[in-house]
């Protein structure tokens, strides 16, 4: 009775700790959530507002509605962009984005904003799409 | 002549499209990955040498083989399995080597943020059950936490909901059902790996909840993870006889878990911890005697830096590592359990993985193993030539490993 009181004890202060890590860690990034833009395809060519990178982060998400996963639409250092599909190579699962990578909470796979790899178990770069800046647009082709 | 050219070059072409097996990197080259069928064939194994320093002998063995089969019905629904041989061999009347499916699942794709999984498949329950692949982790062993405490690679048959929130990036949950332990498997020194069923015939009757919440943020990973399951899945009657509590949650396992990763600039770094309660081992233990501890525990820390990982763009890893684990898995008995310090154990790791390619790896690591004395009152009848006790020992190992 004695060693389950401790056990419970012991349990519930490490989770208690780890919670409040946890917490505090998603508060601080939720504090700069990542933009998401929704749009349609048309003619294999999607139009995303410059002004969504209003935002300090180098990334938006773009929910496509053919697609089956989001595209990072990702604004390199030279001021250019470029697409990836964030979906893992490894498995198919769905990706997130935080910090400067990719990452697949189902089997570990990390990817950098280029698309490479960073951490195995994938070994294929992630799926590519070209995107060019038009104005006050960018445009993202699909095939 | 021409006809049945045709004809053949038709049926050639149908069956091509129908039954169509290809890797994972045929696929990416043929430009399929967005194809509404694909069957996709893959798979990772490993082999390791290790010599026991303390008694000069060796052995060899192929750990495992899993060849994974996977098809992609349409955009919604896939069917995941993985057939795994251990040892290289099964033959009739000998000891060793097992045929085991390893996963069986299907996969339902409820938004691109939330997916279904329902069949025999992997909780999330620390690091290396879910990430097993040989070639992703330190050591040419799993850790030996994730081996003993957390039985890697524990599978059971349920349904479970995997999704991440678009909006807070980086955050990632699952909940899940599956069925429970078996009470009368479990033992001083193999704690709850016997209990499970890994989808053989389970008892249904008891079940499992888990459940688990892993954020990346920046280059770090942090999980949280937890299992409560009933471990008596028998009719009250029989329950009732063995004074067990049977029912969904009876007689019940509780296992809570915390990690938190590191990757960046070239290093690694790896901390864990994981206890486990059995609240009802003293029933357990006048049900079965099988001396089934009320509490276990584990720890171990690791840290790598990848040589290499100043040279641009490459793929190749030479990675140098060191791990401490920590375990007991007689940390508390029950008043009716006979205590083993043999049990209470500690490991220092140290070694190398070479990745010369993605997929592949070379590993080379040295273990040193200490734990306490055997209890001689668990030794009913000493083996005569039976080989002296030493409380620390020390293994070389060599290792290599694919995944694709």
């Amino acid at each position: 009775m004695n060693s389950r009181r401790n056990f419970l004890k012991k349990t519930c202060g490490f989770c208690v700790a780890l919670g409040g890590i946890g917490f505090a860690s998603s508060l601080l990034e939720s504090c700069s959530s990542v933009p998401m833009i929704k749009a349609s395809a048309a003619n294999n060519k999607v139009s995303v507002p410059v002004n969504a990178f209003a935002t300090d982060k180098p990334y938006v998400l773009v929910r496509v509605n053919s697609l089956e996963n989001d595209i990072l639409l990702v604004r390199n250092a030279d001021g250019t962009f470029n697409g990836l599909y964030m979906k893992c190579t490894h498995q198919d699962q769905p990706l997130s984005v935080s910090g400067n990578g990719l990452h697949c909470s189902a089997h570990g796979s990390s990817f950098d904003l280029e698309g490479n790899v960073t951490q195995s178990p994938a070994t294929l770069p992630l799926k590519k799409y070209k995107a060019t800046q038009n104005g006050e647009s960018i445009i993202i082709q699909l095939n | 002549m021409r006809f049945s050219y045709w004809i053949f070059s038709l049926t050639f072409f149908t069956c091509g499209l129908s039954a169509q097996v290809l890797t994972r990197e045929d696929s990416l080259q043929a430009g399929l990955y967005r194809s509404d069928r694909m069957t996709v064939l893959s798979g990772y194994g490993e082999a390791k040498v290790s010599y026991d320093t303390r008694f000069k002998t060796g052995e060899a063995n192929l750990t495992r083989n899993v060849i994974f089969l996977g098809h992609k019905f349409n955009s919604k629904i896939s069917l995941f399995s993985e057939l795994e041989i251990e040892d290289a061999k099964v033959a009739g009347g000998e000891v060793g080597g097992e045929i085991a499916m390893e996963q069986l699942f299907l996969k339902f794709n409820i938004s691109r943020d939330i997916y279904l999984a329902a069949g025999l498949f992997i909780p999330r329950i620390g690091i290396i059950n879910e990430n097993h692949l040989p070639t992703t982790f330190n050591g040419v062993d799993r850790p030996f936490v994730e081996t003993f405490i957390i039985p890697s690679t524990w599978r059971e048959i349920g349904v479970g909901i995997y999704g991440q929130t678009p909006r807070l990036q980086g955050f990632n949950y699952s909940l899940g059902v599956y069925n429970g332990l078996n009470s009368a498997e479990f033992g001083k020194g193999t704690g709850i790996r016997e209990g499970r069923f890994e989808g053989r015939n389970a008892t249904a009757s008891n079940i499992a909840i888990t459940g688990a919440a892993l954020y990346y943020l920046k280059s770090f990973r942090f999980q949280v993870s937890g299992y409560f399951g009933g471990s008596a899945g028998l009719s009250a009657r029989e329950a009732d006889s063995l004074r067990l509590d049977s029912g969904p949650f009876g007689t019940p396992v509780i296992l809570g878990e915390a990690s938190a990763q590191y990757i960046g600039k070239g290093f690694t770094g790896r901390i864990l911890g994981t206890i486990v309660s059995i609240p009802d081992a003293d029933k357990i233990n006048l049900a079965y005697a099988n001396n089934t501890p009320s509490m276990m525990w584990g720890a171990y820390a690791e840290v790598g830096f990848n040589l290499l990982s100043l040279r641009a763009n490459s793929e190749k890893k030479f990675i140098v590592f060191s791990r401490y684990e920590m375990l007991d898995l007689n940390a508390s008995m029950p008043e009716n359990g006979i205590k083993d310090e043999f049990t209470a154990q500690q490991y220092i790791v140290a070694g190398i993985l070479f990745q010369p390619v993605r997929g592949v790896a070379v590993k080379a690591d040295y273990v040193q193993r200490m734990t306490g004395t055997p209890n001689p009152a668990l030794q009913i009848n000493p083996f005569i030539n039976g080989q002296q006790f030493y409380a620390s020992r020390g293994f070389v190992n060599l290792g290599i490993a694919y995944s694709f």
